[in-house]
């Protein structure tokens, strides 16, 4: 009798712990308003009779504020950084690429002797066969040709 | 993505805490990514300068106050901000569609970071490095970034990931490469580190 009663209480107890612990586990996501509406909903019902968790909540909104606010202030890009990066971008051979592919149509109208406008497509597609290295897996798996 | 907002009913004394959520929510608004980074992308995949020049404007700032409380050095924060441009326009072309841009360009940027820190304890210690409070700002601030940085690089990034940059639990866990379960947990042991490290002070900290 003592042992089934100690066992109902342990279970109630258990089971509290457990619904804190899943509510505490959301708190960011609720605090940062990406958090889906069943989960908010969950939330704020477990809140509701909760004490401990509902302070949680606050301290969490107040730390998601504090951090957001200090990391908003710290320094923004010097005003050279798009300079410095756009130095950087060379033209690429997908880029002259791309002009030739712009203007080819517009030279051949203009009367651009056939033989040229031949040899400019044929360099096109033999520029179409390039390598391109994905950054996301490692490097012996990524080379892919781009048709 | 879904939100909600919730009118609790009178009797709870949540009214402080609702309202930071209510004040912070025009905050929130503006660190989600917005739906056309996708084509920018592209554009981008096409060599298109104009693009890149878009995608910088807006990344580049939310990039290096991703990388500045990691790394705890501007220059390093900037380069690794430059890096990770400079691979976003190498690499547009690989990008998948069926993941968030946001995600992708994040990705990047904290493989670029954790690249650093790796090279770096290899060379000094982080304890050696200028703080990252020093620049005029409110005490509480200070104080944020001191206990800041004694939590674990892992926690770090989390917290910045989902208290400063605003994603879900599900792009954290697509970026980390981790179980949702496992980003829930870790943010959860992160922001319990770091309010108890603010409410104690690093020495009542180690007593614990």
């Amino acid at each position: 009798m003592r042992g089934d009663v100690f066992r109902l209480c342990w279970k109630v107890v258990s089971s509290v712990s457990e619904a804190c612990e899943q509510v505490q586990r959301m708190l960011p996501w609720v605090a940062n308003h990406t958090a889906a509406a069943d989960e908010v909903a969950e939330v704020y019902l477990h809140v509701a009779s909760c004490q401990e968790c509902r302070r949680q909540l606050v301290q969490t909104i107040a730390l998601w504020r504090r951090l957001h606010e200090a990391a908003e202030a710290l320094p923004a890009t010097p005003t050279d950084g798009w300079d410095r990066l756009a130095a950087a971008l060379t033209p690429t051979a997908g880029e002259l690429d791309l002009v030739l592919k712009r203007w080819l149509p517009a030279l051949e109208a203009c009367g651009l002797p056939p033989a040229v406008t031949r040899l400019l497509h044929l360099g096109r597609a033999l520029g179409d066969q390039r390598w391109a290295v994905s950054i996301d897996v490692p490097l012996w798996q990524t080379v892919t040709v781009r048709a | 993505m879904l939100r909600a907002v919730f009118h609790l009913p009178a009797p709870f004394e949540l009214s402080a805490g609702l309202a930071l959520l209510t004040d912070s929510s025009s905050l929130a608004g503006a660190i989600v990514g917005s739906a056309d980074d996708q084509s920018l992308l592209r554009r981008i995949a096409d060599r298109d300068r104009q693009a890149m020049r878009e995608l910088y404007d807006r990344y580049a700032d939310r990039l290096l106050r991703f990388a500045y409380p990691q790394l705890h050095d501007r220059q390093e924060a900037e380069d690794v901000v430059q890096e990770t441009m400079l691979a976003i326009w190498q690499g547009a072309g690989t990008f998948r569609q069926a993941s968030r841009p946001s995600t992708w360009v994040f990705g990047i940027c904290r493989n670029k970071i954790g690249e650093r820190l790796r090279r770096r304890r290899e060379l000094q210690p982080l304890d050696g490095l200028p703080d990252l409070a020093a620049h005029g700002t409110p005490t509480a601030t200070v104080e944020l970034w001191q206990q800041f940085r004694l939590l674990s690089p892992e926690h770090r990034e989390v917290l910045l990931l989902v208290f400063h940059q605003g994603f879900s639990q599900e792009e954290v866990a697509e970026m980390l490469g981790v179980p949702v379960g496992t980003v829930k947990s870790r943010t959860f042991h992160a922001r319990r580190r770091l309010q108890a490290l603010l409410e104690g002070g690093e020495q009542r900290e180690r007593g614990l």
